[in-house]
């Protein structure tokens, strides 16, 4: 009895130890953030919301300490935090206000060739890209073939009335974005032109985005399949569960390399980014990290809080908000695992036989030690 | 020479030449040890078994690891991790370990320190393992170099800063150890060497010693008693085991061990697989890089204690820059401990719980020891800054004033 009193008060001071310098310590450490959320118009709102209730309980701290200038930069923080809240009310008031539903594929695509084309490529519908690298803008203009299933649609609508705001970029780059602005301000068009303008244009994304997906999984099977029949000695019941797994990987790659792979290598996976880095780092200050390790770094669950809404993690980063919608950003945190922890399965099922291994071997032990220790007491 | 007839088999072959009944007598079935003893005698094993871990993945990881700034992070992240057949049991197995032990390692010091067992004869036994401690520090310190991650390299920027703070030479001192101006290619060599061959080397050469110092006056027991080891002995050897004090080594003293290691292993190999982030930290798998400063730099928990020591003080002081008195609380802390056996002024060998004021002593440097761990992480801001100040003030004061004053009063106490 004694032995085992000893042995709790270790185990509770071991256990005191961990709490603190581990859960405690991180949860003090990391910023507390409100989980992803993929209603891109709640989540901008609610974080312009928490902004300015930050920057109002600054003002009321320098006010309770009285100083005059702490005050007035309170007070500018907090003019440009509702400023910044009413810009997104407003943007976000008008994405609420359009019925995709009533969208033209056919009008969007002639309003795409007419407009979009100047930088973006639709390699899907066979249109080439105009700009072939990112010597111009600091980053390669992305090919838009997969854009209609990748992101939200509301986002996109907010993306094209205000890119740099919708991509959570304008502190960096305020108006001066390099992707224009579409909407009424900007093409003296009225409120019911720019809007059915913009739905038919994101409902010509999701109708190529469509065939996109279809033509690459066609694609993959078939590269798949003849590197499988080359393969013998496995049934065929054993190969289509291999190119099952191989095609949902290459389908998570491909997301990733058309969400992530412009400015972000890969570089345990042989993807290196499109964009040239010495151009990246002129247009975003930094070179993007490579993305190896960064599930071991970061973890799945900040990812996606950080994918979802980069400035909520990472106040001031250059790097946009991804606005994926959920599909796809699993798609894409799945195959960061799949290179950054590419073990992680073989390491679970090992540790289970490696601990029963010594559950067995304790039994062992224990009847041993009593064997010796029954001539000792 | 010695007569050498007809063996009768391998084993009395060997004996004839190498004496190895007799060598088996002295190192195990005949080195005796108290029956006396709870769980707690059993760390110095499982530290041994642990060290044993160490060395043979470190062997395994040294195969594929390449110690340059350009290829260091990839050979451990890609290549161990992820190309190598079971690279990252080896890596986790490695990682894991090497924070455990210094879990035992506490374990076992406190212990000794709970017990008793480092005066009246035992400050050899004491003084071997502190400087153990102190080695194992500088072999986990420069291992954790090795993957050049971004805590890697800041951990190493600032505690080789600290040596610069050492009065005259501390500016060359820190190039010295840093082989650099900065903490650059030449470093992580340096650090390399040190950490798979000079210090491995002492350490088991201090091993050996820290064994060899328990001979003599031999492993204490849970209630303290005084044994004559040789009557007992003789008591066990002839027959009557149930009443002598002493049990074997072999097989007696193995068997219970050998069943602790067995339960730990289960709970070793736990975290290894599923929870290996307290040993392993995330900020690590970011390669380093020397402008990118991380937000939080902090050292691994076994070093957060007296990391604290030195951050508590945090204000000048009559004129002493901050810095340098943090620096000298640092030092102190890391050599204290060796003077135990003579900052207990007593010369009462037994557990704490028949000492009332070095029991509460006790208990009371425990908790402080784990405020200074948790706060050491902590960023050292507001409330913080003044939580480490105290606990640091009451380490040292603990060691440095109480209780040589208790253990004086102790001492009066018995002899009245």
């Amino acid at each position: 009895m004694r032995e085992l009193k000893i042995f709790l008060v270790v185990v509770v001071f071991t256990a005191l130890v961990y709490w603190g310098v581990e859960p405690y310590a991180h949860s003090v450490m990391k910023p507390h953030v409100a989980p992803a959320n993929f209603d891109f118009q709640q989540e901008d709102l609610s974080f312009a919301n928490s902004i300015v209730a930050t920057k109002q309980a600054d003002l009321e701290l320098a006010k309770a300490e009285n100083n005059e200038s702490k005050i007035e930069a309170a007070q500018k923080a907090l003019d440009l935090a509702n400023e910044k809240l009413q810009k997104n009310q407003a943007l976000w008031d008008k994405v609420s206000k359009m019925d995709f539903s009533k969208a033209d594929a056919s009008k969007g695509a002639e309003f795409f060739s007419s407009n979009c084309i100047a930088c973006h490529g639709l390699e899907a519908a066979g249109i080439a890209p105009t700009i072939p690298d990112s010597s111009i803008y600091g980053v390669l203009p992305p090919d838009l073939s997969g854009a209609g299933l990748l992101y939200d649609e509301k986002f996109l609508a907010a993306l094209i009335m205000n890119p740099s705001l919708a991509l959570k970029v304008d502190h960096k780059f305020g108006d001066a974005f390099i992707m224009t602005a579409y909407n009424v301000d900007v093409s003296g068009e009225s409120e019911e032109v720019t809007d059915a303008n913009i739905i038919n244009v994101i409902a010509y994304l999701k109708e190529v985005a469509m065939q996109h997906k279809a033509d690459l999984e066609q694609k993959t099977k078939a590269e798949l399949e003849a590197r499988y029949a080359k393969i013998e000695g496995i049934s065929e019941e054993q190969k289509a569960a291999l190119i099952e797994k191989d095609m949902v990987f290459a389908k998570e790659k491909n997301t990733f390399i058309e969400a992530c792979g412009r400015c972000h290598s890969m570089k345990y996976d042989g993807l290196v980014a499109t964009s040239n880095s010495s151009d990246l780092k002129g247009y975003l200050g930094s070179i993007p990290p490579d993305l190896s390790m960064m599930i071991r770094s970061r973890g799945e669950e900040y990812l996606n809080n950080f994918l979802n809404n980069t400035q909520k993690l990472l106040p001031g980063t250059a790097m946009p908000r991804v606005g994926l919608n959920e599909a796809s950003q699993k798609e894409i945190l799945a195959y960061m695992e799949k290179i950054g922890d590419s073990k992680k399965e073989e390491r679970e099922s090992t540790g289970l036989y490696i601990m029963l291994f010594f559950v067995i071997l304790s039994i062992f032990a224990i009847a041993w030690k009593r064997s010796v220790w029954s001539k000792l007491h | 020479m010695a007569q050498i007839r007809k063996a009768t088999g391998i084993v009395d072959w060997l004996d004839q030449r190498l004496a190895v009944h007799k060598l088996l007598d002295v190192l195990m079935v005949k080195y005796w040890i108290p029956k006396q003893i709870n769980f707690l005698w059993a760390m110095g094993v499982i530290l041994t078994t642990l060290f044993t871990v160490l060395f043979i993945t470190g062997l395994l990881l040294v195969m594929y690891y390449k110690p340059d700034t350009a290829l260091a992070f990839d050979s451990v992240n890609k290549t161990i991790m992820q190309e190598v057949e079971y690279g990252w049991l080896w890596r986790h197995m490695h990682g894991v370990a090497a924070s455990v032990i210094f879990l035992i390692i506490y374990i076992h010091m406190l212990t000794g320190i709970y017990y008793g067992s480092y005066k009246k004869g035992r400050e050899m036994i004491w003084i071997s393992g502190m400087l153990l401690f102190v080695v194992f520090s500088a072999e986990a310190f420069s291992g954790y170099m090795l993957p050049w991650g971004q805590m890697s390299y800041w951990a190493a920027q600032v505690i080789t800063n600290l040596f610069g703070g050492i009065p005259f030479i501390g500016d060359a001192l820190v190039v010295w150890i840093r082989g650099d101006y900065a903490v650059s290619d030449p470093t992580l060599t340096r650090f390399f060497m040190l950490h798979v061959c000079l210090l491995p080397i002492v350490i088991i050469g201090i091993i050996a010693f820290h064994f060899y110092s328990l001979r003599i006056p031999h492993v204490n027991n849970e209630i303290a008693e005084e044994l004559d080891f040789d009557l007992e002995a003789e008591k066990y050897m002839s027959g009557d085991t149930k009443n002598s004090k002493v049990i074997p080594f072999w097989p007696a003293f193995l068997a219970k061990d050998f069943m602790y290691i067995s339960l730990f292993m289960i709970f070793f190999f736990y975290l290894v697989c599923f929870k290996f982030n307290f040993a392993m930290d995330p900020i690590n798998f970011d390669p380093a890089d020397a402008l990118k400063t991380p937000a939080h730099i902090y050292p691994e928990w076994y070093f957060l204690w007296s990391y604290e020591v030195l951050r508590g003080f945090f204000f000048d002081i009559g004129g002493i820059k901050a810095f340098d008195i943090g620096l000298a609380a640092f030092g102190i802390a890391q050599v204290i401990f060796f003077l135990l056996p003579w900052l207990d002024r007593s010369d009462v060998v037994k557990p704490a719980h028949e000492r009332p004021l070095f029991f509460i002593w006790f208990w009371v440097l425990l908790i402080d020891l784990i405020v200074l761990t948790i706060y050491g992480k902590l960023p050292p801001t507001g409330v913080n800054a003044w939580v480490g100040f105290a606990a640091s003030l009451v380490f040292l004061l603990l060691l440095l004033v109480v209780l040589p004053v208790i253990t004086i009063l102790e001492r009066k106490g018995a002899k009245s």
